[in-house]
């Protein structure tokens, strides 16, 4: 049976997930589970992932959910190759080192700019108190100092100083990029002044061409919407 | 040299990581920083991981952080069963899901218990918002709710129905037994409602033996101050 991914691109892990496949030629299917329309949350999508949330994956009957998890999976299923998560310890404690560190970290930049945004204008829910705004940007911009100033080095386009993309790259890029829902002022005031992210996007996004923009058409037109509805 | 461990056992993924050591019979040192001290800011310790955060290892010159990482490196560069962290992927990406959920669900209760009193009276940091603790409360809930309806279940005493334990099971325990830190009756009520879990809490003590209980020894004086502070407020 194809492997079939659950998701909506509008969702950052569900576009690194897709991109990881895109790039290496996996052939999959992509249910598209709508969020704004709460299609994680039916009984039917329950009934295969209870947790109720995506992205996940089914592989012949095997359930897999959480991004990081769906994407070391599918390193060791498919093989791929090594730079994506490597089987040398040290290299792959680094790329573990990462994803570990996303979780209670740059995560905030998703939830930053869905309280900015769509919360209100996409999601149709009640505007979020300013303590939790506040509490998510000082997370978010701490997170994007130490991504700006110490995992991304002068050695290497990717993080830590590597040559080619690990699965982290994927996923905390895709991350950052959904601050392309922030309005023009605001993006400038957290991303402007790092020019090691912005050349590690640029590389990123080069380097899996075409499938990262691919793949991002869906953010970008919605955040092309969502601006031109506010003027 | 021999492996290096930083780390506070307040700090409950300290504490999974000496336990795993220990049950795995890994030599190695543990170096204790004090979390109310702050030594965890200090200038030497910055220098072994300029994140600051514990816990940290020094495998022969290696430095390491983020505990899910240090379990997973030392599962694979260690002779330990395969139980802890299986090769097969299926398995494997089995115990990566628990991992990664902690991170993002079951850590609040983290965030729950120390707004309480461990954040006055321990800490000596001022006093966390009503909506704060509200908000850490329902997470926690959440999060203990899908452990005991979902992620314990009827087949074996582990996690997602195992008969042996994973690593998982020691860094999701090793947080639950944070709860001790809340008032008793607060802490018996959490776990009346959740057979399973204190269930599961058994089997791990038995599993981990005697080290489960020794590297709880400062959780629970910790406890036994709070309870006693309470009793005269």
């Amino acid at each position: 049976m194809t492997l079939k991914l659950y998701g909506d691109l509008l969702s950052q892990p569900a576009r690194a997930v897709d991109i990881l496949l895109r790039a290496n030629n996996i052939e999959y299917e992509f249910e598209y589970v709508s969020l704004r329309k709460g299609e994680h949350l039916t009984s039917a999508m329950k009934a295969l992932n209870p947790r109720g949330q995506v992205p996940f994956i089914i592989d012949d009957g095997f359930v897999v959910c959480e991004s990081s998890t769906i994407m070391r999976y599918l390193c060791q299923k498919y093989s791929l190759p090594d730079h994506w998560y490597p089987a040398d310890l040290k290299s792959r404690t680094g790329v573990d080192t990462l994803l570990d560190w996303y979780h209670s970290n740059l995560r905030a930049t998703s939830g930053y700019v869905f309280m900015k945004g769509m919360q209100v204008s996409v999601f149709k829910m009640s505007p979020p108190r300013e303590e939790y705004i506040k509490l998510k940007e000082d997370i978010m911009l701490m997170s994007l100092k130490i991504l700006e100033e110490s995992y991304l080095t002068e050695e290497g386009s990717f993080l830590l100083g590597a040559s080619q993309p690990s699965i982290a790259d994927v996923l905390l890029g895709c991350e950052v990029t959904q601050t392309c829902m922030l309005d023009e002022a605001d993006r400038e005031r957290v991303l402007g002044g790092k020019p090691k992210i912005a050349k590690w996007l640029a590389a990123l996004e080069e380097t899996t061409a075409p499938h990262f923009a691919e793949v991002h058409t869906t953010i970008r037109s919605t955040a092309k919407e969502m601006e031109a509805s506010s003027k | 040299m021999v492996l290096r461990l930083y780390g506070d056992l307040l700090s409950q993924p300290t504490r999974a990581i000496a336990i795993f050591l220990e049950v795995n019979l890994i030599d190695y040192e543990l170096h204790f920083l004090s979390l109310t001290k702050r030594e965890h800011k200090s200038p030497e310790f910055l220098a072994i991981n300029p994140r600051g955060q514990i816990p940290a290892l020094v495998d022969d010159g290696f430095n390491l952080a983020e505990s899910a990482t240090i379990l997973r490196y030392l599962a694979s560069t260690r002779s330990v069963s395969d139980h802890w962290y299986p090769a097969d992927a299926r398995k494997r990406a089995r115990v990566d899901a628990l991992l990664d959920w902690y991170h993002t669900n079951l850590r609040n209760t983290a965030k729950y218990v120390f707004s309480g009193a461990l954040q006055v009276l321990v800490f000596k940091l001022p006093e966390p918002t009503y909506e704060e603790v509200k908000k850490h409360e329902k997470d926690m809930t959440d999060a203990l709710n899908y452990l005991e309806t979902t992620l314990l279940t009827r087949e074996g005493p582990f996690l997602l129905g195992e008969s042996e334990p994973s690593i998982a099971d020691v860094l999701i325990g090793c947080e639950v037994t944070q709860l001790k830190l809340l008032p008793k009756r607060d802490c018996e009520a959490i776990l009346d409602s959740r057979p399973r879990i204190r269930n599961w809490l058994q089997e791990l003590e038995i599993a981990l033996g005697p080290h489960f209980a020794r590297f709880h020894v400062r959780v629970d004086s910790t406890a036994k101050f709070l309870e006693s502070k309470r009793s005269k407020l």
